[in-house]
């Protein structure tokens, strides 16, 4: 047998050669670092917290920074830095499932849409555009009340909120790709639907999905940090961003730190997922390339 | 000719694409009124050039010497502004696709009025110049055009609404980019014969880029002969045509299966004239098994296709508007016969194919595959009528998926038919690369990495996986150069030989089926509207529009 002469670059290789694009660019190796922090700490959190984040140490309450708090205490006298930590593990589970979910349901529904009949794309499309112009809050509110606040309501709210939104640009990619020639040559050969749709089609959609799902991991911890903030979201002691800005907020008057604390990680992440979503568009997308 | 005043004048230019040397110390010379021919296969330079001349080289590109001047004027040195007021004013250009060179929001109205940003002209004048325009360019009930957006007009009518465009200025020179390389064979007489004749109406010189050689000698004056990079031969039409004095020019002209008369086996390619092989009528014979019954027998196959209905019109109970696309067709294909099915696009000829695949619903008449009725086949009857016949598609880089390298695309179809278990699929990958004449290590490759021809190969390996009886073959020389246009032709003869394959080849290309196909079938609007020998028909066609098809089929008159 003859071995083959050329080398493809491995699945690693290729990822890695992203990598090196993105960090070719400030923005991009911004965003990056940011990101991968943001992994990182969220899953070490419980080993890496200087303190307890719910031991109560009323006599330090309200404490700026300092060498042994870096990040000052809150009005129970907890440490915010170690409080920020934990939450992080909390933004980043949601962020991991809720955008998960929403993406396999938004994939799977889309493809179904796109490739059966017309009367079950109606269907879909309906129930697409009901969900999607159901105002977000009142929905929210809905859920809440109904199952009580917890992470994983937020994962509900998060899930049916944001898949519609994938499922439409899921969708119209495929429909796009359906009568592409390509797909007719499968067809000749009897490749199944579900064939077709595995091997040929998913893996022509999937980039642009991708990348407008870390675009919406910001929104998702935003989601979470405002409900947690209205007292809707994770209950107290559990830390979470949105509750200690909520902390912050009430105690605003004594000291204004938590404030910046709480809210400093929320602002980094944001603008780092949204401009990693952006420059991985533009090194994934052949077109955009100059 | 000799006496008149020199247009543009190139000497010595070269273009690279970084190290890429795209063109190579090019001279050119075109005078004034004079047509010029610009031939040469992919990636010869030939667009490079043309758009340097013009001023719209891709960024990647840079001039790297020679001189470029237009009518006395250095090109090289113009600002943006200058090549601005060149263009469109003194120098106008028709692009390859007509379908995309429109914008598609605007009527054609608009789109001429706007494209006068020349002129202070008032609108109504404006207007007028592009009735004027629209009449030269010979459009039936040109006045009512210019309300039309461009899906509304056909591939040829956008060409010469294009043309139009290009001419309104009265330019010097008319720079056309494979003008009529996607149109159909009498549109293309048409718009050749337009092009003709607005050039002594105006008197603009032309730049006309091809590799289509029975145009330019249909067409112009002088041709230029370009080939990776390099001008290897200008002169009269009539002198470069009948005796060359480049070895590349000649290999073009003999390899050109316009140019062959007699029937050919196989033809000659660009690296290997020698191949060249006139046909045997006896092996022809042979090789058809004319006792048995045919492998495919069409009869009567109507093939309707129903407009999408709105919702609302659902509710009211509208039906959808009916199109034809498939009037009572009948063809037989016989073991081992090739048969063309020739016809214009939209003529319905790639749906008869389809319908054989069931890709669309047929509804009425019968498809017959060896002993299979396949428009009332079971699924399972299908599956196995599927691996006895396979079908290669038209674009030979768009038929292959994408983001699945060459082996695996070429090991889908024993996976598919479930044969995978019992195979090694390397090797069989192999056997077929080989059988096609490409290297083993071309199956980690992707679609993109590959050229027409080679794609076009790989394609005809896939469609050869399962050692299938019947092979239809969707338009496969379309779109390539000469010589791979050879070697698609010679690997299907060859392997028709080997395999006793029919085939079935839809195509508008009426040399490829004069020295290919035992039989042809004429299609015209729906409707096959004569059958018979390849030589009778082309000898004396008795349908009128077979006689119109072949007369648009330009003859060469070198």
């Amino acid at each position: 047998m003859t071995t083959f002469v050329v080398k493809r670059p491995t699945r690693f290789a290729r990822i890695f050669q992203v990598i090196r694009e993105l960090c070719s660019s400030p923005l991009g190796t911004f965003s990056f670092v940011i990101v991968l922090l943001f992994f990182a700490v969220g899953i070490t959190a419980d080993y890496i917290t200087p303190y307890d984040p719910i031991k109560i140490d009323i006599r330090n309450k309200l404490s700026g920074p300092s060498w042994d708090h870096w990040l000052g205490t809150d009005q129970l006298g907890r440490d915010v830095f170690s409080r920020l930590i934990v939450g992080t593990k909390i933004a980043l589970y949601l962020a991991v499932t809720s955008v998960s979910i929403a993406l396999v349901i938004g994939i799977l529904l889309g493809m179904i849409a796109a490739f059966t009949n017309q009367w079950i794309d109606w269907a879909l499309l309906l129930v697409f555009d009901t969900i999607r112009s159901f105002p977000g809050i009142m929905f929210a509110l809905t859920i809440i009340a109904l199952f009580g606040p917890s992470v994983n309501s937020i994962v509900v709210i998060i899930v049916v909120s944001t898949f519609p939104s994938y499922a439409r640009l899921v969708r119209t990619q495929v429909m796009s790709l359906r009568n592409a020639e390509f797909i007719e040559a499968q067809r000749a050969m009897g490749a199944s639907t579900s064939r077709i749709l595995r091997l040929h089609i998913l893996p022509n959609v999937i980039g642009p999905v991708l990348i407008v799902a870390s675009m919406d991991v910001p929104l998702v911890i935003g989601v979470e940090a405002g409900l947690s903030f209205l007292g809707l979201g994770v209950r107290p002691p559990t830390p979470s961003w949105g509750t200690i800005l909520n902390d912050g907020f009430s105690f605003i008057r004594n000291t204004s730190w938590i404030v910046f604390a709480g809210g400093l990680p929320l602002i980094l992440t944001t603008v780092a997922f949204t401009s990693l979503g952006e420059s991985l568009r533009d090194i994934l997308d052949p077109k955009l390339r100059k | 000719m000799q006496n008149r005043k020199n247009l543009i004048e190139i000497k010595d230019l070269s273009i690279n694409f970084g190290s890429v040397h795209a063109v190579k110390n090019a001279d050119m010379t075109i005078k004034k009124g004079q047509i010029m021919g610009l031939v040469g296969e992919s990636g010869s330079g030939k667009s490079t050039l043309a758009n340097a001349i013009i001023g719209l080289l891709p960024h990647a590109a840079e001039i790297t010497g020679g001189t470029m001047e237009f009518e006395n004027r250095n090109l090289r040195v113009f600002t943006p502004n200058q090549w601005q007021a060149l263009r469109g004013r003194e120098v106008s250009y028709v692009s390859q696709d007509p379908m995309s060179a429109l914008n598609p929001t605007l009527h054609i109205g608009q789109q001429m009025l706007d494209i006068q940003y020349w002129s202070d002209d008032t609108n109504a004048v404006k207007l007028e110049r592009a009735l004027n325009a629209l009449e030269q360019v010979r459009m039936p009930n040109s006045k009512s055009r210019l309300d039309m957006y461009p899906y509304e007009l056909s591939g040829g009518q956008k060409q010469r609404v294009c043309i139009a465009m290009a001419i309104m200025a009265r330019p010097k020179l008319l720079i056309a980019d494979e003008a009529t390389t996607a149109l159909d064979a009498t549109l293309e007489v048409q718009i050749v014969k337009l092009l003709k004749e607005l050039q002594s109406d105006i008197g603009c010189a032309m730049l006309f880029v091809t590799h289509h050689l029975t145009v330019v000698e249909a067409l112009c004056d002088d041709v230029t002969v370009m080939y990776q990079g390099d001008i290897r031969e200008t002169g009269s039409v009539s002198k470069v045509f009948t005796s060359p004095s480049d070895d590349y020019t000649r290999n073009l002209l003999r390899c050109d299966p316009a140019r062959i008369p007699e029937k050919c086996g196989r033809l000659p390619v660009m690296s290997k004239p020698e191949l060249k092989r006139v046909s045997d009528p006896k092996m022809d014979k042979a090789r058809i098994d004319t006792v048995a019954a045919p492998v495919l027998a069409i009869e009567d196959l109507r093939v309707t296709f129903t407009k999408q209905r709105s919702l609302i019109d659902l509710l009211q109970g509208k039906s959808g508007e009916r199109i034809e696309a498939v009037k009572d067709a009948s063809l037989s294909v016989a073991i081992g016969e090739t048969v063309a099915l020739v016809g214009e696009s939209g003529s319905g000829k790639s749906t008869i194919a389809r319908a054989v695949f069931r890709l669309v619903a047929a509804q009425a008449g019968s498809i017959l595959f060896e002993d299979a009725d396949l428009l009332h086949a079971t699924p399972h009857e299908m599956r196995a009528a599927r691996n006895r016949m396979s079908m290669m598609m038209q674009d030979p880089i768009g038929s292959l998926s994408p983001r699945t390298t060459v082996g695996t695309a070429l090991a889908e179809p024993y996976i598919i038919s479930g044969q995978s278990l019992d195979l090694n699929l390397r090797e069989e990958t192999e056997r077929l690369l080989e059988l096609v004449g490409l290297p083993a290590d071309f199956a980690n490759r992707y679609p993109h990495e590959l050229s027409g021809g080679q794609a076009r190969r790989v394609g005809v390996a896939r469609a050869l996986a399962l050692n299938p009886k019947l092979v239809i073959a969707d338009e496969p020389t379309a779109g390539l150069d000469v010589s791979i246009q050879g070697e698609v032709f010679n690997l299907l003869a060859s392997l028709r030989e080997k395999m006793q394959l029919s085939i079935l080849i839809i195509t508008h290309n009426l040399h490829i089926v004069r020295h290919l196909a035992d039989r042809m079938a004429i299609m015209y609007h729906g409707k096959i509207v004569e059958t018979g020998d390849t030589e009778t028909i082309i000898s004396k066609p008795v349908h009128d529009y077979t006689k119109k098809l072949l007369a648009a089929n330009l003859e060469t008159k070198y």
